[in-house]
């Protein structure tokens, strides 16, 4: 039987692109660029992880596929075990960050 | 503005699923019980898909006001290790997939939901799956009334014991 690749949600060259440097910067961060400002909060070992993107790329994308996007560059970096801690995932433009006071600087 | 846009104007919370799924469960009940079959079926299986969420992500630790979207992606992860694989996710949809992967968290959680409750909760959305899915729009409505009474009780019982699969 031949075998299929088959991506688990839809992807655009240019979602591609922004998990390429999410995980980039996951694995190197820059102290020179601006963003992504990535947030892992994590209360205590064993409980589940809360991740804040902020970026100016998100764009109009959705919270979902934000989301979804965040969790696969997460998965790259942290395997699907580091995965499975996660419960938020949330991507947010600066702007949005503000508006629901999440301080990052 | 356009109702679109005052829609979109308020986040999705867990809260505005709750109320949703309570407004649209009456709106189903009332489309039901004009003879508005296809309608009123898929009306309900939207509140029962909403309130499954809801009752995840509750669990999960989420508060009311907490967004739903940032909690899609994770939630997804955590059922592909956790429910067999032949469940399929649907985009989010399969209400198979929401009221396994809950049923799961809690048991690899060791808080495993009541027998009785995750019995019934298996009977009655495996039921619902039989005779909703989010694609059944583009078809013409063939639901037989024993069909309709069918997704309203199991919507209904979803509905009845909302807090009690996520408390």
């Amino acid at each position: 039987m031949p075998l299929r690749n088959r991506r688990s949600a839809e992807r655009t060259p240019e979602t591609s692109d922004l998990q390429r440097r999410l995980v980039e910067e996951w694995r190197d961060p820059s102290e020179e660029a601006e963003e992504p400002v990535i947030i892992e909060e994590t209360h205590a070992e064993n409980l589940p992880t809360h991740l804040y993107v902020i970026w100016r790329a998100w764009g109009d994308l959705s919270q979902r596929d934000r989301s979804e996007i965040i969790m696969d560059a997460y998965e790259e970096v942290r395997g699907p075990d580091g995965a499975l801690l996660v419960s938020v995932a949330m991507g947010l433009t600066p702007a949005e960050a503000e508006r629901m006071g999440i301080r990052y600087e | 503005m356009s109702l679109r846009r005052r829609l979109e104007s308020s986040p999705e919370t867990v809260q505005e699923f709750e109320l949703a799924a309570e407004q649209k469960y009456f709106e189903a009940l009332e489309l039901m019980a004009s003879g508005y079959r296809g309608a009123g079926i898929y009306l309900m299986g939207y509140v029962a898909e909403m309130l499954l969420k809801v009752a995840f992500f509750r669990y999960d630790g989420a508060r009311p006001a907490d967004l739903v979207g940032p909690r899609l992606g994770p939630a997804r992860r955590r059922g592909r290790a956790r429910i067999p694989r032949d469940v399929p996710w649907e985009n989010y949809h399969s209400l198979n997939f929401w009221s396994l992967l809950l049923i799961c968290e809690r048991r690899w959680r060791n808080d495993p939901l009541p027998a009785r409750i995750e019995a019934r909760l298996r009977q009655r959305t495996r039921r619902l799956y039989q005779h909703w899915w989010v694609e059944m729009r583009y078809r013409r409505d063939s639901s037989r009334s024993l069909e309709v009474q069918t997704v309203y009780d199991d919507a209904t019982w979803v509905r009845d014991n909302r807090v009690a699969l996520w408390r």
